[in-house]
């Protein structure tokens, strides 16, 4: 296998990281503007080649015997303009790293197979913390389509929502929902009933998520009726009175 | 016949890349529109929208960027020249009230038989924009003459060769192009100052200014004092 590397000296940890855990035998080529990348090169034991611009990379034949090309760039514009060449080089796959998930179907329309988005990992990691009963869903491995969607329970903690009633709902279908409770386990027991600081996680096809979501929240919204309707009859109202 | 009207219809073989430029997301729809009455007279390989506004998920039917520096057109631009695939570029300002397709075939023109580098129509910007502009210009003493013609330091229209698309402040691409170019010759730039597009730009003025200030400033100086003056 050959692995063609396009990055700057920002990614060259990510870099030494990646190339560092392929235990396959593996052909290392890595491609670079940033002179100080040459180190990580070196101690991967890579070829390293310094190019000044984007185009000079169509000079580099070896380029064209790669199977997987992996870009991290500074700017998306680079890293797109890079997915565009290795396409033209007959790169097969392409994983481009990007800092905007904006910029995702772009990518996709040069020919990147998998695209990473860095923004899509921060702020996916710190709204679940923040945010109180809404869903906050990532994408976690683009290959396999994979997501995940984060629920924090609090005003619904009163409900008394049994965690079996949404997986008798999600019975059948490709999801998984679990609960990290505020003790720091994971549960999966049916009888857990939510409360306040519990999470939901709910794992699935990224693309499925949303549906899989609104039938949870369906059920939410049938408990939240039932409680709203035992406080109507156990207290009386008055209509008022005009004037 | 019909394919030889088709043909007939464009003034160009060659092929151009055509970067949009916006920081409203109701431009975006509108770029469209513009695209088509521009394809009828250039041969357009790609084209693509660069929108430094807040708003993401926004639908077009143009392939849409997001440059990572929020607000700044300069980056905006900067990265449209990174994604073209033809050596010259159209930038166009979707929200422009100058664009007429002449003006591009004229630009492209002037550019393909070699009379100009950069060619600009249209200014575009606040009153104060302009006049802050200027007394950079005056400052910059001898350099003046070579941004004298520039009424703006962002244009509506800028029709150049992406290769000459090297440095960026924060707003703009233009004067930076133009210095490049009058390098290479005294004629390089052409500019058309007649339409001009006047833009609220509120609080983004002053910071325009400073930002444009500083990057000529330092952009002009002898390498001795600034290394590569970068």
């Amino acid at each position: 296998m050959r692995i063609a590397l396009v990055t700057t000296a920002r990614f060259s940890r990510l870099a030494l990281e990646l190339l560092r855990n392929i235990k396959t035998p593996t052909a290392l080529h890595v491609f670079s503007m940033d002179p100080e990348v040459e180190a990580v090169a070196r101690e991967v034991k890579a070829a390293f080649n310094k190019f000044n611009s984007i185009e000079e990379l169509y000079m580099y034949r070896e380029l064209e015997s790669c199977d997987i090309g992996v870009i991290a760039l500074d700017r998306d514009s680079d890293s797109i303009a890079v997915t565009r060449i290795l396409g033209k080089m007959g790169v097969p796959l392409v994983f481009i790293v990007l800092n905007t998930r904006g910029n995702m179907e772009l990518a996709r329309g040069e020919g990147a197979e998998y695209v990473i988005s860095l923004d899509e990992y921060v702020v996916g990691n710190i709204l679940p913390i923040i945010l109180m009963d809404s869903w906050v869903s990532m994408r976690i491995i683009d290959a396999f389509n994979l997501g995940v969607a984060v629920y924090r329970v609090w005003k619904r903690g009163v409900l008394g929502v049994k965690l079996g009633d949404f997986l008798d709902k999600l019975k059948g279908k490709p999801a998984m929902l679990m609960v990290y409770d505020k003790a720091g386990r994971i549960v999966m027991n049916e009888d857990h009933v939510l409360e306040q600081g519990d999470a939901l996680i709910l794992i699935a096809k990224y693309s499925e998520l949303l549906e899989y979501i609104s039938s949870i929240e369906k059920i939410f919204s049938k408990y939240e009726e039932y409680v709203a309707r035992r406080y109507s009859e156990q207290f009386p109202t008055m209509p008022r009175t005009m004037g | 016949m019909y394919f030889y009207n088709l043909f007939k219809r464009r003034d160009h073989a060659t092929v151009v890349t055509v970067v949009f430029h916006t920081m409203r997301s109701s431009d975006i729809k509108r770029a469209a529109g513009l695209l088509s009455k521009l394809r009828r007279r250039v041969s357009v390989l790609d084209a693509y929208i660069v929108y430094y506004g807040e708003r993401t998920g926004v639908a077009s039917s143009i392939p849409l960027h997001y440059p990572e520096e929020l607000y700044s057109r300069g980056s905006a631009l900067y990265d449209g020249s990174r994604l073209a695939s033809s050596s010259l570029v159209v930038f166009i300002n979707a929200g422009s009230k100058c664009f007429t397709p002449d003006s591009v075939v004229d630009a492209v023109d002037s550019i393909l038989t070699g009379e100009a580098i950069i060619y600009m129509s249209a200014p575009s910007g606040s009153q104060g924009l302009f006049t802050g502009f200027k007394s950079i210009t005056r400052e910059l003493g001898g350099e003046s003459t070579r941004l004298g013609l520039m009424a703006s330091p962002a244009y509506s229209i800028v029709v150049t060769l992406a290769k000459y698309v090297k440095r960026y402040s924060f707003w703009s691409i233009e004067p930076f192009i133009a210095l490049n170019a009058t390098n290479t010759s005294g004629k390089a730039i052409r500019v058309n100052n007649e339409c001009v597009d006047l833009v609220d730009l509120g609080w983004l003025e002053p910071l325009i200014i400073t930002d444009l200030r500083s990057r000529l400033v330092r952009y002009l100086q002898p390498v001795s004092d600034m290394g590569d003056g970068s």
